[in-house]
């Protein structure tokens, strides 16, 4: 087989495109990224390139799926880069990949919260998150048959709860402080829910940002069919607020704002009790999600330190799951 | 078997030498820098639950003693286990609110900020 810098060549030209440049990016602790420039059209271009990884996440998509969800997303108007061009197996065997267009801006999220130059971004970001969010929302089963990700039978809720209780499952320890927070979310599940296209990671850190504003909403890897109130609740989940606790959403912005230009735009209504619900079950889901990241590591398959790192982090993250159930309201 | 400088002393010597000669150096590749954070934080966090292992231990078997009613249970991590075993059959088996529950929160709750002061000191405990 070629080396991989051959492949994304000879792929490149298929599409018309001659490869000049390509370089890994770090800060995918999920996925293998690359930035690519090329000459399109004569002039020069900038592209990405996502791989599916060796391991991955469990409830994450492979890039095969997220290339028909992000192609979902910039038809309902959805500010992310448009996704270009499907290629099997062009970093391993076996990995599909995909190129899609380049967006510039900061994401990395204590700077997003902190680098006093956007703080005027940060002003302007509840209202433009929330209508972005509002058109993902709107796009429904129905409206879009064809997207290849699995229907929640029993509703979204249940789906979250099923799946959290069959990760712990397969995990050799015993985690107390998750069964106590799972049986709390078990009992007060919510009923009457609506099922839409969910991103599924919505929060800072997967926000691109410029001193202009919202430059690209990134890393569609946990899209999936589920509920509008996990994207609202998610963005708040104790550890994507990095360190800004007193600003709940994100770690930029008071949740008010954000639920009501959520509200104006899609014409659904908030309700708190479905967001707390949500947000501790998030943070129970990435409490869950940081021990295996460790188990990729212990696995043999990815030895990778920040894995390991974030596997010792989960008692921040079911501390506030059982804080929150101990309060009861947000 | 030597034991001396000890465990915690010799982890908290390698985060010295990581955060004080190694990451000044690295000011030109800020992934590896942050990487190299990483791993002095990771030798403090071991160290800290070294010193700290044996009462972090009676404080959560003590208290999971009397929640199980299960005071002859022995002072050791084999125990610990065992009881936390049981903690979660009571869990899956028991109410979802009411005193039973709280009691089982509050006991968790404790355990969960008793880990934290060590792992990571800058979280806030406020609730």
């Amino acid at each position: 087989m070629d080396a991989p810098v051959d492949r994304i060549r000879a792929a490149l030209e298929a599409h018309g495109a001659q490869l000049n440049e390509v370089k890994p990016l770090h800060g995918g602790a999920c996925q293998e990224n690359f930035r690519v420039d090329v000459t399109l059209d004569g002039k020069p271009a900038r592209l990405a390139l996502r791989s599916d990884a060796p391991t991955s996440l469990p409830g994450s998509i492979r890039r095969r799926e997220e290339f028909a969800v992000i192609d979902a997303a910039v038809r309902a108007g959805v500010k992310t880069p448009a996704a270009r061009w499907l290629s099997p197996g062009l970093i391993r065997e076996g990995a599909d990949a995909y190129f899609l267009d380049w967006a510039d801006g900061e994401a990395i999220g204590r700077r997003v919260v902190r680098n006093p130059e956007l703080a005027a971004t940060r002003e302007a970001l509840p209202a433009v998150l929330a209508q972005n969010l509002a058109r993902l929302h709107a796009v429904t089963p129905a409206k879009e048959p064809s997207l290849p990700l699995s229907l929640p039978a029993a509703g979204p809720a249940r789906a979250a709860l099923d799946g959290l209780r069959r990760q712990l499952d397969a995990l050799p320890g015993v985690y107390p402080a998750v069964e106590l927070a799972l049986r709390w979310l078990d009992a007060h599940a919510p009923s009457r829910e609506e099922t839409v296209l969910v991103h599924g990671d919505f929060r800072t850190g997967n926000f691109l940002v410029t001193v202009e504003g919202l430059s690209a909403i990134l890393d569609w890897e946990f899209a999936r069919w589920g509920s509008p109130f996990e994207d609202l609740a998610w963005i708040s989940v104790r550890d994507w607020r990095f360190g800004r606790l007193d600003k709940p959403i994100g770690g930029f912005a008071q949740r008010a704002p954000f639920y009501a230009a959520y509200e104006a735009a899609s014409g659904r209504a908030v309700d708190l009790a479905q967001i707390l619900w949500w947000e501790i079950c998030g943070n129970l889901r990435w409490a869950v999600g940081s021990v295996f990241q460790g188990e990729r590591y212990l696995s043999g398959e990815q030895r990778d330190l920040e894995l390991i790192a974030i596997a010792r982090r989960s008692t921040e993250m079911e501390f506030e799951a059982l804080r929150l159930i101990r309060q009861g309201r947000l | 078997m030597q034991n001396r400088p000890d465990h915690p002393t010799l982890l908290d010597a390698v985060a010295t030498f990581l955060l004080t000669e190694v990451s000044p150096k690295l000011e030109a590749d800020k992934a590896l820098q942050f990487r190299v954070l990483i791993a002095a934080n990771l030798a403090t966090i071991v160290a800290g639950e070294q010193r700290t292992h044996d009462a972090r231990l009676a404080a959560e078997l003590g208290r999971l003693q009397a929640l199980l009613e299960r005071p002859d249970a022995r002072m050791d991590e084999a125990s610990l286990e065992a009881l936390n075993r049981a903690l979660v059959e009571r869990i899956r088996s028991g109410p979802a609110e009411g005193d039973a529950f709280t009691r089982i929160l509050e006991h968790l709750l404790a355990t969960a900020k008793e880990t934290l002061a060590v792992t990571n000191p800058r979280f806030e405990l406020e609730d």
